[in-house]
């Protein structure tokens, strides 16, 4: 490896201790790590493992207990509601689980909305909505109600979404759990794909060995801790 | 290239539309609640707008009434007046005024002279009023023409106008004559001999019994005042009384007229209407706090339904505000339907009451309110009908501003794992 790319993501020293009437759970218990750009990697761990709560704080949707969090050149820790929303806007694209579109919206408003929150102009706007459905595959149904989409599709709709804004980082929280193995594995190409052509970091979470396998990178998370941190090669 | 927004940057009218189709959808995908909320909405508009429309429309007849008898809208007297009324009191510069009135818009005065008198018939007798009026003049001013039951309103020299009850309790007929007894300019006691021309009924018995009219000119040559009037009456849209008066003061030389309004001349009226707008608005207020109570109950289930939504957009980026505009623009939405329904519900009912009127005879005799009549009409303005919408509007935007705030406040992580 010549130089190595810049940093995309750091933690120092991150834990995050939820507090349920009287006795505390430890989601996170001391965790350093850095991402460089451009990198695909997956959070592999079983169930309550404390993946999901470490994607929420690298995305800054709450703050650890303590630690630090550097995602590109911005410390988030400790950022208040508003610039912490100005910084998601900017830096960040989730994939969720659950799919999580607005039911009432068709696929492009969906797509589209993140750039409205941008302040994208409409013309190009609509350039870059309609080139980003149609990278996922989804020219066609851009104008359903995502409510009468396949779940497949409507986590293509949510892929786009979570791109069109040109993030550098991209965290996606087990993006193929409610997903069939042929759909789970066409979104997890699709990500794949796009972290190639654009050269976005892909934070994705999964205990499914036939998506951890995409991955360039696997961090085993266990109990709050990265109890193993592997390079991988050949991804199918 | 990218193209993005600078942190502060004011929303877009785009993202604000998007709110809107959002808002819009949500509305219709859940018809049957937000009929519901909009339902008693437009029900309560329609009941502001209507009552408004009656309120003012019974205080337009009041003021016609209980003004249109004798006081006029604006009166127009001696400086002394006020602390002077046991001694005839003429206004100076006759000549000055009729001009005044003009000058001053006021184009429906009628002057007076008025005077204490004492009726003598046969073995009956009676204290009344004595106004010398010009019949065409005063019935400008006052219901008196309106309210004539038998003879001649048109007083000529030797005649006088009497009411039916004070003719009856007399022992008088058209016709007849009678003495009159005055204290002249001078002081001296002088009498005069009337023949009856015509008689009047206002349907307020304590006025018809006090009140007779002799023209202008009889009067003047009963009393030995040449020329002489008391005061002026004029006649104007209550509204307008305070901005005429003004003019017609500075049209005067200063210090030797005094003016006055309705509101000083029957602060009764101007009280009672006072009472009235005050209650109406405290029922309006209590009826609104309901409405508020309402539109916030159903922007609490929207929002607490939408947890997962509201916790996707802010994980997109969107601010608080952004999350504070999404779910105001609903409630107003809300707001902004049920306006118009009760708009145009309010028009239609209004509409009809002002055509046909709701009669209040039953309620209204022996009252001087209603002299001028006792069919209620609606009066709609365009002003009560903005500020109806008005009302609504910030009431619905204020009913959605804490669920707005507490959809704003949710912990994104909570929000995102609700089910
Ligand atoms: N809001 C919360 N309150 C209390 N405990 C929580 C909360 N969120 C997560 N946890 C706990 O933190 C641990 C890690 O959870 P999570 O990050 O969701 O794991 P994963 O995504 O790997 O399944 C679990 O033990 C879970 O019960
Ligand atoms: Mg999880």
């Amino acid at each position: 490896m010549s130089d190595p790319a810049p940093l995309a993501v750091a933690l120092q020293g991150v834990t995050m201790t939820y507090r349920t009437n009287g006795h505390a759970v430890h989601a996170l218990a001391g965790i350093d790590l850095t991402l460089r750009q451009g990198e695909f990697v997956c959070l592999a761990g079983p169930s309550g493992s404390g993946k999901s709560t470490l994607l929420h704080l690298i995305g800054s949707l709450d703050q650890p207990t303590s630690g630090t969090i550097r995602v590109g050149e911005q410390e988030i820790s400790g950022l208040s509601r508003q610039e912490s929303a100005l910084f998601r806007r900017r830096a960040t694209g989730f994939v969720f689980q659950t799919f999580n579109l607005i039911p009432v919206l068709s696929g492009f408003e969906n797509v589209e909305y993140v750039l409205l929150l941008q302040g994208v102009e409409t013309s190009e706007r609509r350039q870059r909505v309609m080139a980003m459905l149609a990278a996922v595959g989804l020219a066609e149904l851009a104008d359903r109600r995502v409510t009468e989409l396949s779940g497949g599709q409507q986590q293509r709709v949510a892929v786009a979404r979570a791109l069109v804004g040109n993030p550098p980082l991209v965290l996606a929280d087990e993006p193929t759990g409610n997903l069939d193995s042929t759909n789970g594995e066409s979104i997890i190409r699709l990500l794949r794909r796009l972290n190639e052509e654009r050269g976005t970091t892909v934070l994705y979470s999964s205990h499914d060995p036939r998506i951890i396998a995409w991955a360039d990178r696997v961090l085993s998370l266990q109990d709050g801790r990265i109890t193993e941190d592997r390079q991988q090669t050949g991804h199918p | 290239m990218m193209t993005t927004n600078s942190p502060g940057h004011p929303p877009s009218l785009s993202l604000l539309a998007v709110h809107l189709r959002i808002a819009l959808r949500n509305i219709v995908r859940h018809q049957r609640r937000s009929l519901l909320t909009i339902a008693a909405v437009a029900v309560s508009v329609f009941c502001l707008i209507v009552f408004q429309a009656l309120l003012a429309g019974l205080h337009q007849k009041m003021v016609e009434s209980a003004l249109g008898l004798d006081t006029g809208v604006v009166q127009l007297h001696g400086a002394d007046f006020s602390r002077n009324r046991t001694r005839l009191a003429p206004l100076p510069n006759p000549e000055i005024i009729a001009p005044a009135f003009k000058a001053a818009g006021l184009t429906r005065f009628a002057p007076r002279l008025k005077a204490p008198a004492l009726i003598l018939a046969g073995r009956h007798s009676s204290s009344v009023q004595l106004s010398g009026i010009e019949p065409e003049q005063e019935a400008q001013v006052t219901l008196v023409r309106q309210k004539m039951v038998q003879g001649n309103y048109q007083l000529g020299p030797g005649q006088i106008l009497v009411s039916q009850g004070l003719a009856d309790a007399l022992g008088l007929k058209t016709g007849d004559s009678m003495t009159l007894m005055v204290q002249s300019l001078f002081g001296q006691a002088k009498t005069g001999k009337f023949t009856v021309a015509g008689l009047f009924a206002t349907g307020l018995d304590s006025f018809d019994q006090s009140h007779v009219y002799l023209s202008l000119a009889t009067a003047q040559t009963l009393l030995e005042a040449e020329g002489a009037i008391t005061e002026v009456a004029a006649s104007c849209p209550p509204a307008e009384a305070d901005e005429l008066a003004t003019r017609l003061r500075r049209q005067l030389p200063a210090g030797r007229f005094q003016v006055q309004v309705w509101q000083e001349l029957a602060p009764d009226l101007a009280q009672l209407m006072e009472l009235n707008n005050a209650t109406f608005r405290m029922l309006i207020f209590i009826l609104f706090a309901i409405v508020a109570m309402g539109i916030a109950n159903t922007m609490t289930t929207v929002i607490f339904e939408r947890f997962r939504e509201f916790g996707t957009l802010t994980a997109l980026g969107a601010t608080p505000k952004n999350i504070v505009s999404l779910v105001l623009t609903e409630s107003l939405l809300l707001g902004l339907f049920a306006a118009l329904a009760g708009t145009l519900a309010g028009i239609a009912a209004t509409a009809y009451c002002a055509r046909y009127g709701i009669d209040l005879a039953h309620f209204t005799s022996a009252n001087q309110y209603f002299v001028a009549g006792s069919v209620l009409k609606a009066v709609v303005t365009p002003h009560d009908l903005i500020l109806a919408n008005g009302i609504t509007l910030a009431t619905a935007v204020a009913a959605g501003l804490y669920p707005a705030w507490k959809a704003a406040q949710l912990n994104p992580v909570k929000a995102l794992a609700h089910v």
